[in-house]
């Protein structure tokens, strides 16, 4: 007892000796913003470790997470069975060609071209079927393309 | 498993190769040579012929294949290409945008020229303004279809069961009888025997019931006819089986590409000097 008093008495006599200066005080937390949270010693008990820049904090800052990726089933009927049928030409005789297979306007089964094509070809098609709002449209957005295509830019 | 349980009979086809002869006395094994001429700098490649009557019946014989369509060389760049024009070929995209022609309203200039002191424009709908049309966005439905070579289309399927073979992912059965038509069945038999999560198995034309029956309850089992086969479902599922009948089926439509002419007119309609192309059956 009395050597363990005359220990600590000579360790603070040798600390006032070599000046070494009161335990420095601890560094600001480089949290950017926390919204006022700032540091404030932490309560012992608390759920986050020590070392998260989280602990410590006064109020506790809400975090947002990135949304959960919803689960897809890949073997959907769908999936499991798509792109069967492809090669019924190659394999079945030349009877069919994968391009009846597609499914979609009638205007572009088997067949790609761009906008001003696309467009001749449905008036082409389809164009007696149309509404007749929808044909004005049609009509406007050839007399527009032809122009841009044909008259402007670099390739006419 | 669930066979442990059940008595099974072996059938008419007798036991395996692989298992004892205490059983009643085993048929010859099953032996399939290639029917179409092999290159003499080639020889075939092999195959053990198993059966699905029994999960432990994977020695019933021995089938060769054709090094011209099993034996290739692997062009991943051919695989990728035919895999890609499987997905986009048939891509019909139907994303629509009004352009300011097509937006209602906004034929009016909204304030004059000069004089109100703010910005100069000529009508409510056009791009720069909330509730405007948009000037470049996706317009009506676009299709993406293009078509590969047809010999493109032949070789990726060439490579496709190539690389099968070659990374033991393919096994070639006799026949697809099953003694049940149970799909746990099937799927004790595919994990017994080390199959894969997902098996494609192919024949030709008509399928036995039972096995249409078990891959009804089964996901990612799937059943198609050798007209179905195609690159994108070789790799979409690990495993395939085929049965000799499609080996013959596959042998032939594909080695066929190899000595024709090149086409003057489609092949759908008759030639009178090539070989005949094989119709469907």
């Amino acid at each position: 007892m009395a050597a363990a008093a005359a220990t600590l008495l000579l360790r603070a006599t040798g600390r006032a000796l070599l000046g070494r200066a009161a335990p420095l005080p601890r560094a600001e937390r480089g949290i950017s913003d926390c919204r006022g949270a700032r540091w404030a010693p932490a309560r012992p008990g608390l759920p986050v470790p020590l070392s998260s820049p989280l602990a410590g904090l006064s109020r506790p800052i809400r975090i947002k997470e990135p949304p959960k990726r919803k689960p897809v089933d890949r073997w959907t009927k769908k999936r499991a069975l798509f792109g069967v049928y492809d090669n019924v030409g190659v394999l079945g005789g030349f009877q069919i060609h994968p391009k009846n297979l597609i499914m979609g306007p009638t205007w572009l089964r088997g067949w790609r071209g761009n906008e001003l094509q696309r467009c001749i070809r449905k008036k082409q098609m389809v164009g007696d079927r149309m509404f007749v709002e929808d044909y004005h449209k049609l009509n406007k957005r050839i007399r527009f393309l032809y122009k841009r295509f044909n008259r402007t830019g670099k390739h006419r | 498993p669930s066979w442990g349980h059940q008595r099974l009979s072996w059938g008419h086809q007798g036991p395996p190769l692989g298992t004892s002869g205490t059983l009643s006395p085993a048929l010859s094994p099953v032996l399939r040579r290639c029917h179409l001429p092999v290159s003499p700098a080639l020889s075939p490649v092999q195959a053990w012929v198993e059966s699905l009557r029994h999960p432990e019946d994977t020695l019933r014989g021995l089938a060769e294949l054709h090094p011209d369509v099993f034996a290739v060389t692997p062009r991943l760049d051919v695989l990728h290409a035919v895999a890609t024009w499987q997905r986009n070929y048939k891509r019909i995209s139907h994303a629509r945008v009004r352009t300011r022609a097509e937006v209602r309203g906004g034929g009016r200039k909204p304030w004059g020229q000069k004089g109100s002191g703010r910005a100069r424009h000529g009508s409510i709908r056009s791009p720069l303004w909330r509730g405007g049309g948009i000037a470049h966005g996706p317009r009506g439905p676009t299709s993406y279809f293009y078509m590969l070579p047809m010999r493109v289309r032949v070789l990726g399927l060439k490579v496709a069961l190539t690389v099968k073979l070659m990374q033991d992912e393919l096994h070639v059965v006799d026949t697809l009888e099953m003694p049940s038509s149970d799909p746990r069945y099937l799927q004790d038999l595919a994990r017994f025997r080390h199959w894969g999560r997902s098996v494609l198995i192919v024949d030709v034309n008509e399928f036995p019931e039972n096995i249409s029956a078990a891959v009804e309850g089964l996901k990612s089992i799937t059943l198609i006819p050798a007209l179905g086969l195609n690159v994108y479902s070789l790799l979409k599922h690990q495993t395939l089986v085929l049965t000799l009948d499609a080996v013959a089926f596959l042998e032939q439509r594909l080695l066929w590409h190899d000595r024709r002419y090149s086409p003057l007119y489609p092949f759908s309609m008759p030639y009178r000097d090539l070989p005949e192309p094989p119709r469907a059956g």
